[in-house]
């Protein structure tokens, strides 16, 4: 293990920053820290970089506890949000600062600078002053500065923060391709952006509150979040009570055909994408024995339909109640056997334009404190505010996590 | 058109708004032309007939290399002590800083004579340390400008230092820089505005110190300032004072003129 963080504890004064924190990261590994502002994540990467000393815990890198070490004596490479580039140096001077530090000679000094603007693609601009540089610009030399020093761990603290958002994105393609470049490095990627972390890491430590919430690969992380705060700060998952009995899973009502009931884990976890949207009309048809999908494209033609007044929604669910079996269909739910997918009947509260897609924000109908986001793609219709709809929830998108904290 | 007739309001209305606005120059101007250059003018007037006898005498000449001696020796140890104490107390965390730096910001407010004062009391022939000749020696006069003025220096280098983004310093130590190198390549450039203000503001003073020097009473040390009270206080040579005044004068214009390109055109700021 390249990095090793064992019990880490920070205090700050009175406030604690971060509490018994272990995490280890390997050479070739890419982590992530990730979680809202105030969760420990920077407090983390400090510690690491040295720059706080723990108040408990020890530190290692490459197997030697660095817990005492000052920074200089880590050889650690350090990005931070807002570039921290020595103003009054030049660009090259900059990159060259590590090299100087540890008294490299000039000749290789020079090289390796000329490399590592190379790498950036700043070649050109050694000899500018930051000042004269963009801020993508200025992040590529703090990159190029940082990894001068050949370190064998890398740390960036919210790295493209400061950044507008057709750059940040450009620059997370950077990124990617500087990890493919240096790929022995071992990374930690301070963010609060679930975007980056799902884009760069390998892993992802989701934290709150000064502690670990959950770590583990990304897109097991993503698709099985082991608790609902990570469900919900990673890709912002709709998260409803279930009940559950011998039958299996509940949501309002109605049955979740195959998900297993398990112990302690009470919410139903569903992604905002996963979630299709149909007029209470089409949904009465469908649940009447015509086809899912041919529901859902219905969806578009049945327009007029969804923007209806409101009585439309009663109207559907009365249909719906009809049409299903009892009980399940007067809580204003129905299950759907052909496509494996759960049927909530409820109506629009809010719905908000993304250019790619719409979210759309829905009460259900006998779950009255608990809000569903469902993104709409560009081209489907986006059902009007006060509209009635059916939420279609696929079944293989659903899995079921712990409620509470952690 | 719509750009012409905003043009032409613009015009027709700015002088007379200026009008107003231009009178206000003359209280201040008429203050400082009564209060400030009218007697200057007459000091230079009545120094005439005394220059070819001052510029030429011997003392003279040793008074104008001794200001610049004990003005420049002040000021290096002033930059020295001052840059230190500014380090420790913004970089090097002990409990109390906060409370040194307002100590600092309290000298400020004492007169510098009162320094000289306690100076008799350690040094003096009847003080603590009876060290002998050392108070009427000029080092004794660079001691005492020093411990006056270095708060003058650490003012504007603490306010610079606090604005020193904390970012900057880590990541130059993660790059492998020793205390000793952060302090030489990142923090010293970055502070030098506020070193040469905080320099330049002591040498200024200094090169006009009077106070710390009558009240040393340091017999072999005569600045021109000390020059121009003998001559003109106590020998009732008005000519001669007059002319040391003018040369005085001019120095420290010329430094100020100086000190002011060297801060590109800004003024000097202190804070």
């Amino acid at each position: 293990m390249t990095v090793q963080l064992e019990d880490v504890t920070v205090h700050f004064g009175r406030t604690c920053a971060l509490e018994g924190f272990d995490l280890s990261v390997a050479a070739r590994e890419t982590v992530a820290l990730l979680g809202p502002s105030g969760s420990g994540k920077s407090t983390a990467l400090k510690a690491v970089a040295g720059f706080v000393r723990p108040t408990r815990g020890r530190i290692r890198l490459g197997g030697n506890d660095v817990t005492d070490l000052p920074p200089a004596r880590r050889g650690i490479g350090v990005v931070v949000q807002q570039y921290a580039l020595f103003p009054h140096l030049r660009v090259a001077d900059n990159v060259a600062f590590g090299l100087r530090a540890a008294r490299k000679p000039k000749a290789e000094v020079t090289r390796r600078v000329g490399e590592m603007l190379e790498m950036v693609g700043m070649a050109s601009y050694g000899r500018r002053f930051p000042r004269e540089l963009s801020g993508g610009q200025q992040q590529r030399v703090a990159i190029a500065r940082a990894l001068a020093i050949q370190p064998s761990v890398l740390l960036l603290d919210e790295p493209l923060a400061a950044l507008d958002a057709q750059l940040r994105a450009d620059m997370l393609g950077e990124l990617q391709k500087l990890r493919r470049e240096v790929p022995e490095i071992a990374i930690v990627y301070v963010t609060h952006d679930q975007s980056e972390a799902l884009a760069l890491a390998d892993r992802i430590a989701v934290m709150r509150d000064a502690r670990l919430v959950d770590i583990a690969p990304a897109a097991e992380l993503y698709a099985a979040p082991p608790s609902a705060f990570t469900a919900s700060f990673l890709g912002g998952a709709n998260l409803l009570p279930v009940a559950m009995d011998e039958g299996g899973v509940t949501v309002a009502g109605a049955v979740i055909p195959g998900l297993k009931p398990e112990e302690g884990k009470s919410l139903l976890c569903i992604r905002p994408h996963a979630i299709r949207l149909e007029p209470p009309a089409a949904a009465s048809a469908a649940a009447a024995g015509g086809e899912g999908v041919l529901g859902s494209e219905a969806l578009g033609g049945a327009g007029a339909l969804g923007g209806a007044e409101l009585g439309g929604a009663e109207l559907g669910s009365e249909a719906l109640g009809g049409a299903a079996m009892g009980g399940a269909g007067a809580r204003g739910a129905v299950e759907d056997a052909v496509e494996d997918a759960v049927r909530l009947v409820g109506r629009v509260v809010a719905a908000q334009w993304r250019g790619a897609s719409s979210q759309v924000t829905c009460l259900v109908d006998g779950l009255a404190e608990v809000s569903v986001r469902v993104d709409v793609p560009a081209g489907r219709r986006v059902p009007e505010f006060g509209a009635g709809v059916v939420m279609v929830l696929p079944v293989e998108a659903c899995s079921l996590v712990p409620a509470g904290v952690g | 058109m719509a750009v012409e007739a905003l043009g032409a309001t613009v015009v027709v209305s700015t002088p007379r708004r200026r009008d107003g606005r231009w009178l206000w120059v003359l209280p201040p101007l008429v203050l400082i032309g009564v209060l400030v250059v009218y007697p200057l003018v007459l000091v230079a007037i009545e120094s005439i007939p005394a220059w070819g006898d001052v510029v030429g005498s011997a003392e003279f000449r040793d008074a104008l290399v001794r200001t610049v001696q004990i003005a420049v020796s002040s000021t290096v140890g002033c930059l020295v002590v001052g840059t230190f104490l500014a380090v420790v107390i913004s970089f090097v965390p002990f409990p109390g800083a906060r409370v040194v730096a307002g100590l600092v910001d309290t000298m400020l407010a004492l007169p510098s004579f009162l320094v000289a004062l306690s100076f008799t009391f350690i040094y003096g022939t009847t003080g603590i340390l009876r060290a002998g000749g050392f108070l009427t020696s000029p080092w004794a006069v660079v001691l005492a400008e020093v411990t006056f003025y270095t708060p003058f220096v650490m003012r504007p280098l603490l306010a610079a230092m606090s604005r020193l983004p904390r970012a900057q310093l880590d990541v130059a130590a993660s790059l492998g820089a020793g205390p000793w190198r952060v302090l030489r390549q990142v923090v010293l450039p970055e502070v030098r505005p506020a070193l040469v203000a905080g320099g330049g503001l002591t040498l200024l003073l200094t090169l006009n110190e009077f106070g710390i020097v009558l009240f040393l009473g340091a017999k072999g040390t005569t600045t021109l300032p000390m020059l121009v009270h003998t001559k003109g206080i106590v020998m009732f040579d008005y000519p001669g004072a007059c002319a040391i005044a003018v040369v005085q004068i001019a120095l420290s214009l010329g430094l100020y003129a100086v000190l002011r390109m060297a801060l590109g055109g800004r003024r000097a700021r202190l804070d």
